[in-house]
Parts: structure tokens; C-alpha cells; sequence
């Protein structure tokens, strides 16, 4: 009896864990990184052909559509991104106007890296935009990931089609590619170093590539993280960026 | 025999004919003198336009800066471009010198999302600036336009660009730009001024800052730099010269490692080219006369014809074959002499009256980036005319030996024979 028990429990768990959808793993992977709140600070450091380029930065995120950064290093002047629902702002000290982006905009390079300002205010919510569905196993970085790719549900979402690495263990992701619509390879993000931070998973040295740049590299390091701070939601706001 | 008596008197037997050949070479002579009188126009225009408003008689730079120019390399830059200028105004050669920083940029609005608007930026020094480009003068007076306040956000816009986006003076724009540290800035200024200029590389899409202004945007102000400085020469010195001069200084400080002179013309491939082209254009010039010859040559031919039982005569009588070509070449020389000299006077009357006022091609020269304005106004100089006078004399008068030497080769006893 205490056999056949046994081997209906080994049954149960090996179906439970083969039997993961790509929607539960994706829940999985972004309950790990999205917090209520958080507060991180790092720096971005750009290579291309001119040199090398070093920005550093403060980020404050609440729930899976506010953020606010803000950039502290010398040749940035105080410049601020400040995400709300549908629309990204950025803020100069010295202009009158903060200019909203949006569209193809969302696109446009961050500090001349090969971040986008929709990768750098967070790819949030992939469920919402796009149709997943898992393709196999695949090892990265001699760790063994989920191989998911994503299909864009609307024509407004930036990148047409996404594969993802997610990885078995801790459900963080280790490498992702961005396609277009013709499946040209635009970008490709690997990460560097996770970290178990408060009891979640977080990508916290990655380096970019944009795929369309030669000789372009941007490595994005995380070097304070805080989750489930206090921050109040009028934080995130135009008023709060003077 | 008096040749030129004889020839004299043979061009008046038929006046109509030898009108006919004069007025062709007076037409020619007077349009070479008005086409290379507009040619010397345009050459000095575009080179007062040079150093006036882009390069000064010498333009001083990082030896880098032309080889990435169209990606506008902000990193190859002037340092301590007021110490320079100083070194460079006591040269003994040197009139003044001024700083530039020329960058490129985006109006952007609120109200318009997502509409950026391409302007280039043109940071400069009034008060250096007011012998050469002298902006005050350039002014808009209708539009109540006045210089930029000091230590103030307050630019001046080109008319072009005033028209094109509906601004006028007391108007804020906003710009978006990038800066030496590759860092992307925005900044909010108001128009104080709109400028006119004559050239549309000037008047179109062109915000002009006061120079301190665009060392802040650009972020140059930690090092003084100038992204060009300027150099304009004294009268009788000679630009190639005071190129050698200020790059030997140029090469004994290390501070200014890496940064060259220039004198406009090795900067400009346009003018360069114009200057070629005028080589062409007196090319043309003799080809035209050639053209205009050629009635010469057919009113010679048909004199031959009609005088053959003359020359036959003649020829009996004992006149030799070069005393008949020199016969129809001096009566082509007079009637050459006389052309070229109506026409060179006629055109030379029409430049110098045309020299004020000129032909206006703004509407065709609209877009076209040639530094030069659309007024072609003539620039009559002596040479112009002493060229046109002794090519016309010499290139029609020797279009009628071909024709006057067949004539010396005519048989007196078969020039009795034909009826004519």
C-alpha cells in the first residue's frame, strides 16, 4: 500500500512539474520580480565606438505601471523618466516642457544605450500583451531554462515576438530576444548575475545588445535594491519632478 | 597698296553684310562680358558669405572634426578658445577672431507630440561677431527684434524658420539636443529676434544663440571650448600666409594638439569647384566666339565667291597669294576690332548698371545649399574686359584665314572663265 502511495505521489509531482504551462511559468517568473514597491540604484555603462559611457541612476517603482527615474550622474544634468499608465515623460531641468513619448518613441535609446524607454520602465504585465507558449527545454549559461516564446496580442505592444529563458529553478529569466515583425533579431539581453534579494530572484548585472548597432553593448547593474518600501502614489507624478 | 585702306574701303561696298558679321560679335563680346561679370559676382559673394557667416578667412578646428562632420562630433572640439583668440589677435596679421559652436537639434511642443522639428544651432558671439556677421543688422524691424539679452535664454530665429512654424519674437521653443557627454538635454529659450539673410542657408531652420548659451547647452563650459574658432585677416595679407603663420603657433602649443587651420578656400569643396568652373566658363567664352565666327567665316566665303574674277584680276595684275590673305584677314580684323569693342563696351555699361540691383533667383535658389544668395550680381573688373576684347578680336579675325587662304589659291586665268 505504502508503495503504490509512493508511487502515485513521484506520478503527481512528475506530472506537476512537466505539466507547467508557459502562462504559469511567466506568473511564476513575475510574481518573483514584480514587488508592490521597489527602490534600486545602479548604473548604466554603454560601449560603442566612441567609448565608454557611465550613468548613474535611482528608480522607484510602485505596482506594475509606476516607475520614476532619475538619472544622478554629472552629463545627465538631472534628468528624470517618470512612467504612468500609458504614458512615459521625461523631464530636463532646463525646459519648461516635459516631453511625453510615446508609439514608435517608446523605441527610442535611453542615455544613448541600447535600452529602450520601454525596456527601461519595464516590460510589465506580459500576460496582458502577449500569447505565450512553451517550445521545450534549453540550457544557458550551463543552467537548465524554460524556452518560451511570445507572440504580441496587438499591434501597439513594441516588440512583435519575444523569446524567453526562464530559469527551472528559480524562475528568473536568463536571456530574452526581441524580434520584429519579420522575425529580424532587434535585441537580445543576457544576464550576468541573479541574486537572492529578500527572498526573490533578481537579474542584477545584464548586458544589452542592440542587434541594429555595431559595436553597441550596454551593461545595466543594479547596485542597491529595496522592495516594499513606502512610497505614495502621488510620488509618481509631473508635479513631483521639479 | 594700303591693305588696310583696301580693306576699309571692300567692308563698305557691302554695309549689310559686314553689319551682319559685326553684330554677331558684338552679341557675343557683350554676353561673355555680362557671363563673366555675374561669374566674378558669384565668386566674390560666396566668398564674402564665407567669411562672413561659416569659416571667417581662416578656420581653425580639430584636424578630426571634417572626417565626421555629417554625425556633427561634438567631442572634437576647440579648448580654451578665449586664450586662442587672444593668441591669435596679436598676430600681426590677424583683424579679429571669434568663437562658433554649430550643432544640430529638435523644436519640440506639448502640444504637438511627436512632432519633432530639425533646426541647426548656430551659438556665436555677438559683440566679436558685429564687424563681420553683424546681426543687428540682419534684424527683422518689423517684428520688433532685439539682440538677446546678457546671461539670458533669449535667441534669435531666421526668418525662414519664424514662417515655417508660425513664431514670433516673444515665443518660447523648446529644444532637444545631445551634449559632449553624449547625454540627451532639453532647454526652454524665448525669441528675442528674427533675422533675415540673403542666402538661404542662412534663413532657413536656424536658431542663433548667444555663444555662452550653446557652450552651456552642449556642455563645453568646463573647458571653454568652441567647437571652431574663426579668423578674420587684415586687408593686405595673404590668406595662405596667415594659415602657415597660425598653424606653426598652432603646433608649438600642446594645449592645441590636434587642432589645425584652414583658409576657406581648402575648406569649401563648392567654392573650389566654382573656382574650376571658371576655367570652363573661358573655355566657353572662346567656343561662343568661335560660334559667332563662323558668320565670319560664311560672309567671307560669299565675298570670295562674288569677288573671284576681283581676285583673279588682281592676281594677274601681280598681287601675291599672302597679299590676298592679308587683304580678307584684315577686312575680318576690322570688322573683329569694331564687333568686340561695341560689345565689350555695351556689356560692360550693363554690368556696372546691374552691379546695384542684380537678377533675383531667390524662388529657384530656394533649398539649394550653395552659400551663395539668390541675387547674381555682376562684378565688372578691367580684366573681364580686355580678355573679352582681345579673344574676340583674335579668334574671329582668324576664322576668315581659312576662307582667305583657299581664295589665294585661286587660278587667275579660271577666275576669268566663271560668270558671275
Amino acid at each position: 500500500m505504502k508503495k503504490i502511495l509512493s508511487v502515485i505521489i513521484i506520478l503527481f509531482l512528475t506530472g506537476a512539474l512537466f505539466g507547467q504551462t508557459a502562462e504559469e511559468i511567466i506568473k511564476r517568473m513575475e510574481s518573483n520580480q514584480i514587488k508592490d514597491t521597489a527602490y534600486s540604484e545602479g548604473k548604466i555603462i554603454v560601449k560603442d565606438r566612441f567609448g565608454e559611457k557611465i550613468t548613474s541612476f535611482n528608480s522607484w517603482t510602485k505596482g506594475e505601471e509606476l516607475s520614476l527615474i532619475e538619472f544622478t550622474s554629472r552629463a545627465e544634468r538631472g534628468q528624470k523618466i517618470l512612467r504612468t499608465e500609458d504614458v512615459i515623460y521625461v523631464f530636463f531641468p532646463d525646459a519648461e516642457e516635459v516631453m511625453p513619448i510615446g508609439g514608435a518613441a517608446l523605441r527610442d535609446s535611453v542615455v544613448g544605450s541600447d535600452l529602450s524607454y520601454e525596456d527601461m520602465t519595464g516590460d510589465k504585465g506580459l500576460l496582458d500583451s502577449y500569447d505565450v507558449a512553451l517550445l521545450g527545454s534549453e540550457a544557458i549559461d550551463g543552467h537548465d531554462c524554460f524556452h518560451i516564446t511570445m507572440k504580441a496580442k496587438s499591434p501597439t505592444v513594441p516588440y512583435p515576438k519575444q523569446d524567453v529563458w526562464v530559469d527551472k529553478k528559480i524562475y528568473a529569466w536568463r536571456l530574452v530576444r526581441k524580434y520584429s515583425l519579420s522575425d529580424r533579431l532587434i535585441k537580445e539581453i543576457k544576464i550576468n548575475t541573479i541574486e537572492n534579494i529578500e527572498g526573490s530572484y533578481i537579474p542584477m548585472d545584464m548586458t544589452i545588445q542592440d542587434k541594429l548597432k555595431k559595436n553597441s553593448s550596454t551593461r545595466f547593474i543594479i547596485e542597491k535594491i529595496q522592495f516594499n518600501i513606502k512610497i505614495d502614489e502621488s510620488f509618481f507624478s509631473l508635479e513631483e519632478l521639479y | 597698296m594700303n591693305t588696310y585702306v583696301v580693306a576699309w574701303r571692300n567692308i563698305g561696298r557691302n554695309k549689310r553684310r559686314t553689319a551682319l558679321s559685326a553684330v554677331a560679335i558684338t552679341v557675343a563680346a557683350f554676353g561673355m562680358v555680362l557671363l563673366f561679370s555675374i561669374i566674378a559676382g558669384l565668386s566674390f559673394e560666396m566668398q564674402d558669405n564665407f567669411v562672413r557667416y561659416i569659416t571667417g578667412d581662416i578656420l581653425i578646428e580639430h584636424e578630426e572634426f571634417e572626417k565626421y562632420q555629417d554625425i556633427n562630433p561634438l567631442h572634437f572640439y576647440v579648448p580654451d578658445q578665449e586664450e586662442l583668440i587672444k593668441k591669435m589677435e596679436a598676430l600681426e596679421g590677424v583683424a579679429h577672431a571669434f568663437p562658433r559652436i554649430n550643432f544640430g537639434g529638435q523644436l519640440y511642443s506639448q502640444a504637438s507630440i511627436g512632432e519633432f522639428k530639425r533646426v541647426s544651432i548656430f551659438g556665436f558671439d555677438p559683440v566679436a561677431e558685429s564687424d563681420t556677421m553683424n546681426m543687428t543688422s540682419h534684424l527683422v524691424p518689423e517684428t520688433n527684434s532685439q539682440m538677446p539679452a546678457a546671461n539670458s535664454r533669449e535667441v534669435i530665429i531666421s526668418e525662414g524658420l519664424a514662417k515655417r512654424e508660425g513664431l514670433k519674437v516673444g515665443d518660447k521653443i523648446n529644444l532637444a539636443t545631445m551634449t559632449v557627454r553624449r547625454a540627451a538635454f532639453q532647454i526652454t529659450m524665448k525669441i528675442s529676434g528674427i533675422a533675415y539673410f540673403d542666402f538661404s542657408q542662412m534663413n532657413e531652420g536656424i536658431v542663433f544663440i548667444p555663444f555662452d548659451l550653446a557652450q552651456y547647452i552642449v556642455d563645453y563650459s568646463g573647458f571653454d571650448g568652441a567647437m571652431s574658432v574663426n579668423v578674420v585677416k587684415k586687408t593686405n595679407v595673404e590668406r595662405g600666409d596667415l594659415e602657415k603663420q597660425i598653424n606653426d603657433v598652432l603646433k608649438t602649443e600642446s594645449a592645441y594638439q590636434g587642432i589645425t587651420a584652414r583658409a576657406f578656400e581648402n575648406v569649401s569643396t563648392i567654392y573650389s569647384f566654382l573656382k574650376m568652373a571658371e576655367y570652363i566658363y573661358y573655355f566657353m567664352g572662346l567656343l561662343f566666339f568661335l560660334l559667332a565666327s563662323t558668320v565670319i567665316i560664311n560672309t567671307t566665303m560669299m565675298v570670295i565667291f562674288e569677288r573671284t574674277r576681283e581676285i583673279g584680276t588682281l592676281s594677274a595684275l601681280g598681287m601675291k597669294g599672302k597679299e590676298i590673305v592679308r587683304l580678307f584677314f584684315t577686312e575680318a580684323l576690322i570688322i573683329a576690332i569694331i564687333g568686340s569693342l561695341v560689345g565689350v563696351v555695351i556689356g560692360t555699361a550693363m554690368a556696372i548698371w546691374l552691379e546695384p540691383t542684380g537678377f533675383d533667383f531667390k524662388e529657384a535658389m530656394q533649398g539649394v545649399d550653395f552659400q551663395i544668395s539668390g541675387m547674381m550680381k555682376p562684378k565688372w573688373n578691367p580684366v573681364i574686359a580686355i580678355f573679352v576684347l582681345a579673344a574676340g578680336i583674335v579668334v574671329s579675325s582668324f576664322a576668315a584665314y581659312f576662307p582667305a587662304k583657299r581664295a589665294s589659291r585661286i587660278k587667275p586665268i579660271e577666275a576669268m572663265r566663271k560668270d558671275y
